[in-house]
């Protein structure tokens, strides 16, 4: 079931959304990516396209399929496609999964097609292994130890000297 | 309510809940801390395998993962830690009884309860397939501000923040606290402090 496939970690970097709402054809298209590397072939890169019609009231023709491909943006030639599945409870959501083996720029387009006409939508994604932190976290991550040692380190002084008063 | 019982009883006569917000709340907390500690070293040590010693990122999981690599893929490891933490907030609350230091043991309490709300909404639009905010993807109320924010992390921060300044103001009470504190927690009646607990 699609569920599982769309992630549920919290603890994940999680998708976002890299272009927004925009009216493209007779189309209402976002495009979500959590393009995450990995080193085992998994396919750990995900890209969700959700389209609706531009127009109230219209519903989405069955026959809307939505075509998601990528490439490192050095290499255009090593693009790569894949079928976006629709959701079996919302149609209108799609994902396709890549397999990205490094980290670093890459190019992502989906192509619409279907009764209400084409529809492209292009941009540029930063690809990373999820489980890399920003350099600036360290000091996050360092912090509590920092606090703690503080107030411990200040209780330890403030009982000895009691002691030795 | 458990101090001011366990200031009256001895000791054994205490339940494990009056012990650890009496007597023994000073050790209770130091404990609790040294699993918060260690959870945060499992993030620096990560952090240190990349950048200091130069480890593949896929390399560099921490200790626990360093041993069991399943581990550090696993949601049950960060979502059993938000337990022990909710846990650990709940049942050692009772031994803050200073003004201030309750206060901000509870806004600690409080965020992490919040933490809790989240994990539950995101396994509501799992399950049910409807996902806030009409997003592709289940999708926390922080999010919605803040798109890229990685939640563990966030919610540990701003857990841990009210609580390292409940400890300094049960440490170190301001002399306007009018509530006698039950347990040697305050720099004045610790362990090698002065006044020593009764012990029936």
């Amino acid at each position: 079931m699609l569920v599982t496939a769309a992630p549920l970690f919290a603890h994940n970097g999680p998708p976002f959304p890299v272009v927004t709402d925009r009216v493209v054809g007779n189309y209402v298209i976002s495009l979500w990516a959590d393009p995450d590397a990995s080193d085992d072939g998994d396919k750990d890169g995900r890209f969700w396209v959700v389209v609706n019609p531009a127009t109230k009231g219209v519903t989405l023709p069955a026959d809307t399929a939505v075509q998601i491909a990528i490439w490192p943006v050095e290499r255009r030639d090593a693009i790569r496609s894949e079928t976006a599945a629709a959701d079996q409870r919302e149609p209108a959501r799609r994902l396709a999964a890549f397999a990205i083996d490094h980290e670093g720029k890459y190019g992502v387009k989906a192509t619409i097609t279907g009764s209400l006409g084409p529809a492209v939508i292009e941009s540029v994604v930063d690809a990373e292994y999820d489980a890399r932190p920003r350099p600036l976290l360290i000091a996050v991550f360092a912090l509590p130890f920092v606090l703690i040692g503080f107030v411990y380190l200040k209780l330890l002084v403030r009982r000895r000297a009691h002691k030795l008063a | 309510m458990y101090a001011a019982h366990a200031d009256a009883r001895p000791v054994h006569e205490l339940t494990l809940l009056e012990r650890i917000n009496g007597p023994q709340h000073e050790l209770a907390l130091r404990l609790f801390m040294v699993v918060v500690l260690a959870h945060w070293a499992e993030h620096l040590l990560q952090a240190i395998q990349i950048y200091a010693l130069g480890w593949p990122v896929p390399e560099a999981r921490g200790l626990l993962g360093y041993f069991y690599p399943w581990l550090i893929t696993s949601e049950v490891l960060h979502y059993a830690y938000a337990l022990v933490m909710l846990i650990g907030l709940l049942l050692l609350r009772p031994g803050f009884t200073g003004t201030l230091d309750r206060r901000w043991w509870t806004i600690s309490l409080g965020i992490q309860c919040f933490h809790h709300f989240e994990h539950l909404l995101l396994q509501i639009q799992a399950i049910t397939g409807h996902y806030f905010f009409g997003r592709p993807v289940p999708t926390s109320l922080i999010q919605y501000w803040v798109p890229r924010v990685e939640l563990h992390l966030f919610y540990n921060t701003i857990v841990f923040i009210p609580m390292v300044i409940a400890m300094y103001y049960h440490v170190f009470p301001r002399a306007t606290e009018t509530v006698r504190p039950q347990c040697t927690c305050a720099w004045d009646r610790g362990m090698s402090g002065t006044p020593k607990l009764q012990v029936g």
